[in-house]
């Protein structure tokens, strides 16, 4: 029984159940008004960036569902690894910062949490050994700290740079 | 609707990113503007002490609740493995088994999320740019065996802190410290600690250096450094030090990474250091004070954490004799002189009374100060000290003394036994003798700001001779130092905070 989504443009896309319950969010609607075959409005979503995760989905169907008990473990190593991102993945994600981020938006308000993560770690990784003036260059990210609090941090720097 | 920049995602979703960036890059993100800097010092989150089944974590993530779910057998021994090593010991060989990962079922430890670390991380209160540090305060109505310190990363939720390697704890049920690379081996450390008293835990990094020294406070007391020394560079955060908790009980523990003042005064600014790890921050001071002379000196318990029970001092009848306290406790208290020793010097002591023999001695000989209250002489970095258990001189060591005073064992310690302790300042040799017997030079290159220090506990009684009265000893010509007259360096005093 196929699913239809219909995206914020009102584009509309047909996929496959086991596809559609990569998303937490759509398998507990699907489990809850069962299979009415009317289009799940997706309201939040562009349909260009839905593209991009039904692609995502669509490879990983075969995956196994992560439990409540594996969800404990990962939680339990507690500071986790970016860089265990395999090839497909990395491929699929190489996008620009914009779509990035709205793939990171689109996969926190769907509940697929293997693309949150997926998201969370490649801009994780954007980041890692840039400093904090490149960090706002490639992020657009305003300086807007007060005279204070930049000499604040300029001392922080200071003591590192000194040891 | 398009987010262009990354402080346009929701906080929650930035705060996920930040799972999985390193210390380094978590600290540069802060430093881009101020939204950042806001969540990623007040994420509970990423400082909360972590994901242990048998803990329960307050929303702030510093109060750690440990439940009580471990059963009547909790306290049943468990190992991880057991090896069996040789041991020479006065020429007897023996067999010791040592047990890896040794702990009790009811064991359950916390690590912190984010390491300590020595940058000044805004954490309000966190000022000080040499040191990490917190505090503890545990709460229970249990009897129960806790331990404070540090580990690296991933360290074991059912092992207590100071058992696996990389690891360092003090113990509070008898005051040890457990050290991880021996294999949990405990030593003989500081004041037994209870629920209701801050207990911290820290390391003071040495200027221009990697090198850190762990220490532990006591209701803001520093009770002594560990013999424990760490890497860590303030950039190199492979070479990180996690904050860990261990409880044998059901018990709340409140945890100070800073966002409160800390009761350890020395810890929220570096004014008014007192620790002896300070000292190591600059160059050794070659001073020996020329002026300061043998008349000036008198005794002096060294400070404890509050008067009462069970940190007593020792009794000082008159200043130059010392009663030792018998507590129970086979925890030292040291006293030092009041002033600074002379470029030449010498003193005896006579022992009134040696206490028991079990467990318990003497040790005595020169050191710099602020030393710790209760460590035997010689176990501190810059001290040298002759134990009167098994006639060693520890040289700023905790477990390493050196072969000394052989004959020892047959003459032993007993009442109006006359010990001494020498140096020159010439080649900063250090001596000790026995019932007027020269024992020969214990060091050599000692300098520095030294002190009378003489350390005991459990009922030990000696009288300190500064040369008020005849010495037993006479020096002789083939003794080194005394009637040899080296030509003295040129001394001067180094300022020192």
């Amino acid at each position: 029984m196929p699913v239809v989504l219909q995206a914020s443009d009102n584009q509309q896309f047909t996929i496959e159940k086991a596809v559609a319950e990569r998303s937490m969010l759509l398998k507990n609607m699907l489990e809850d008004v069962g299979e009415a075959g009317e289009p799940i409005p997706l309201p939040n979503v562009a349909g260009s960036i839905l593209k991009k995760v039904i692609e995502y989905c669509e490879h990983h169907k075969e995956d196994p569902v992560p439990s409540a008990e594996e969800d404990k473990d990962a939680f339990e190593s507690s500071r986790r690894k970016a860089d265990d991102i395999d090839e497909w993945d990395a491929q699929f994600i190489k996008v620009g910062n914009e779509e990035l981020f709205e793939i990171i938006l689109a996969a926190n308000y769907l509940d697929i949490k293997p693309l949150l993560d997926l998201g969370c770690k490649t801009v994780a990784n954007m980041i890692k050994g840039k400093t904090p003036e490149q960090i706002r260059e490639m992020f657009n990210i305003e300086n807007d700290f007060t005279p204070e609090e930049e000499d604040q941090i300029r001392r922080e720097n200071e003591w590192a740079a000194d040891a | 609707m398009a987010p262009q920049d990354l402080s346009s995602l929701p906080a929650e979703l930035l705060l996920a990113v930040t799972e999985f960036l390193d210390a380094e890059t978590y600290i540069r993100l802060s430093q881009t503007c101020s939204l950042f800097r806001y969540l990623l010092f007040n994420s509970p989150r990423r400082w909360a002490f972590g994901a242990n089944p048998d803990v329960l974590l307050t929303h702030s993530g510093l109060d750690v609740t440990f439940t009580q779910n471990h059963g009547p057998d909790a306290s049943d021994l468990l190992y991880d493995s057991v090896i069996t090593v040789l041991e020479e010991r006065n020429g007897t060989v023996r067999y010791n088994r040592v047990y890896r990962g040794l702990r009790c079922r009811g064991d359950r430890s916390v690590v912190g999320g984010m390491p300590l670390c020595v940058l000044p991380i805004g954490w309000k209160q966190r000022t000080n740019p040499s040191m990490a540090y917190y505090e503890i305060k545990v709460t229970s109505t249990h009897d129960g065996t806790w331990r404070i310190g540090l580990a690296r990363e991933g360290y074991s939720s059912v092992h207590p802190v100071g058992i696996l390697p990389y690891s360092v704890g003090y113990c509070s049920e008898d005051g040890s410290v457990a050290l991880g690379h021996r294999d949990g081996e405990r030593f003989q450390f500081a004041p037994p600690w209870k629920s209701g008293d801050i207990v911290g835990c820290g390391y003071l990094v040495d200027q221009g250096d990697t090198l850190a020294t762990v220490f532990f406070t006591l209701n803001g007391f520093w009770v002594g450094d560990a013999p424990y020394v760490i890497t860590s560079t303030p950039y190199d955060y492979r070479e990180i030090w996690f904050p860990v908790v261990t409880s044998s009980v059901g018990c709340q523990v409140q945890i100070n990474l800073g966002q409160e003042p800390f009761a350890y005064k020395l810890a929220n600014s570096m004014s008014g250091a007192t620790h002896l790890a300070t000292k190591r921050l600059w160059p050794r001071p070659r001073c020996v004070d020329a002026t300061s002379a043998t008349s000036d000196l008198v005794m002096a318990p060294n400070p404890l954490p509050h008067p009462s029970d069970p940190y007593i001092s020792a009794v000082l009848p008159s200043p130059y004799t010392l009663h030792f306290p018998d507590i129970g406790s086979t925890t030292a208290r040291s006293c030092f002189s009041t002033k600074p020793i002379p470029p030449q010097f010498y003193y005896e002591l006579v022992v009134l009374d040696p206490g028991p023999n079990f467990n318990s001695f003497l040790s005595f000989g020169l050191a710099t100060k602020p030393y710790s209250s209760f460590h035997h002489i010689g176990w501190d970095a810059h001290s040298i000290g002759y134990h009167t258990d098994d006639g060693r001189v520890y040289h700023g060591a905790f477990a390493k003394g050196i072969k000394y005073d052989t004959d020892l064992e047959l003459a032993g310690v007993q009442r109006g036994t006359v010990l001494g302790c020498g140096y020159d300042a010439g080649v900063g040799s250090v001596y000790f003798t026995r019932d007027g017997r020269f024992l020969g030079t214990a060091g050599e290159g000692i300098w520095g700001e030294l002190y009378v220090a003489v350390a005991a506990i459990r009922a030990w009684k000696v009288e300190v001779n500064f040369g008020k009265r005849a010495f037993v000893y006479h020096p002789k010509e083939e003794d080194v130092g005394l009637g040899q007259s080296f030509p003295l360096v040129h001394l001067q005093h180094t300022p020192r905070i």
